[in-house]
């Protein structure tokens, strides 16, 4: 996943449906989220184009596997986001 | 196999533990299937005892967009997780978004968004500068306008009336300077000089006039 998300672009949906199939093998459901987040933030600037087409590439794979989206769990916006004392 | 990274001697090791500490949750009850994972006996005493999930890396977990996925998840293992972890291995539909939600939590410290949102340190920077600044400005105003003994010479009126004088014999800057401000047939300043003027060069002035 490292390597895929060094590479300058967005993953083929075929890819990304490979992928949740490896997580699902090795049942790690945190890393298939983190793989979706990394998949949408790839698109930088044009978020808004890719990943809606994105989801509905994937969409069947993902109800069968039962991951549920970023948008359900919350996490296309920062959840647990406090400014860092040391920040401040 | 041989271990990519070796092992610092068992002091350092030690104190490291205390720096390095993550997030303990408790009890340090280990799964049934991770009583042993590769590594394990290398990195614990700096890992404690979080399991290694990937390969070929040095497991050191950081929260980075371009390093998404660390070679070690976040949290220790606790027996509600090791419950969870065996839900897991079922199928995921069963999952509740609470049961999904500490999952990820137990893997990774932060989602990739939080990664992206503002921190603020802006403000920091600037305002350890202003206090920089002032810091400085403080220390030039009581030690440079404290004795005449430290300013420079060219500060005096006698260098500038010499200053002045020179410059008007050369006739520098006749068109937007100096020169452009003196009347040269009657030999003295024209009336917008005086704003340049205060008492003490006035002297200056009358001395010019005078002369030529």
């Amino acid at each position: 996943i490292n390597f895929v998300a060094a590479d300058d672009g967005v993953p083929e949906p075929e890819i990304i449906i490979e992928v949740l199939k490896g997580c699902r093998n090795n049942n790690d459901y945190a890393l298939a989220t983190r793989f979706l987040e990394v998949v949408r933030l790839k698109g930088g600037n044009k978020m808004s184009e890719t990943w809606p087409y994105i989801m509905q590439e994937i969409g069947p794979t993902m109800q069968e596997l039962g991951i549920s989206t970023l948008k359900e769990m919350g996490y296309e916006e920062p959840e647990l986001w406090l400014e860092n004392v040391d920040d401040m | 196999k041989q271990p990519i990274w070796v092992a610092p001697s068992r002091n350092i090791a030690l104190t490291s533990v205390n720096r390095d500490a993550p997030a303990t949750t408790g009890s340090k009850a280990v799964l049934p299937g991770h009583e042993y994972y590769p590594g394990k006996e290398e990195y614990s005493p700096v890992i404690g005892h979080r399991e290694i999930v990937g390969h070929g890396e040095i497991p050191y977990y950081t929260d980075s967009f371009t390093v998404p996925c660390p070679a070690i998840r976040f949290r220790e293992v606790d027996e509600a997780l090791g419950k969870l972890r065996e839900k897991e291995k079922g199928d995921w539909k069963l999952l509740s978004l609470e049961d999904k939600k500490t999952l990820y939590r137990a893997s990774f410290n932060s989602t990739l968004e939080e990664v992206r949102a503002p921190s603020g340190d802006w403000k920091r920077c600037i305002g350890d500068n202003a206090i920089l600044m002032a810091l400085m400005f403080l220390g030039v105003s009581v030690i440079g306008f404290a004795d005449p003994q430290y300013e420079p010479k060219t500060v005096t009126n006698e260098w500038v009336d010499a200053q002045t004088e020179y410059l008007i014999k050369r006739r520098v800057q006749p068109v937007d300077g100096i020169a452009s401000w003196y009347d040269y047939e009657n030999n003295k300043f024209k009336p917008t000089w005086s704003i340049f003027t205060t008492k003490e060069t006035s002297k200056s002035v009358k001395t010019l006039s005078e002369k030529e």
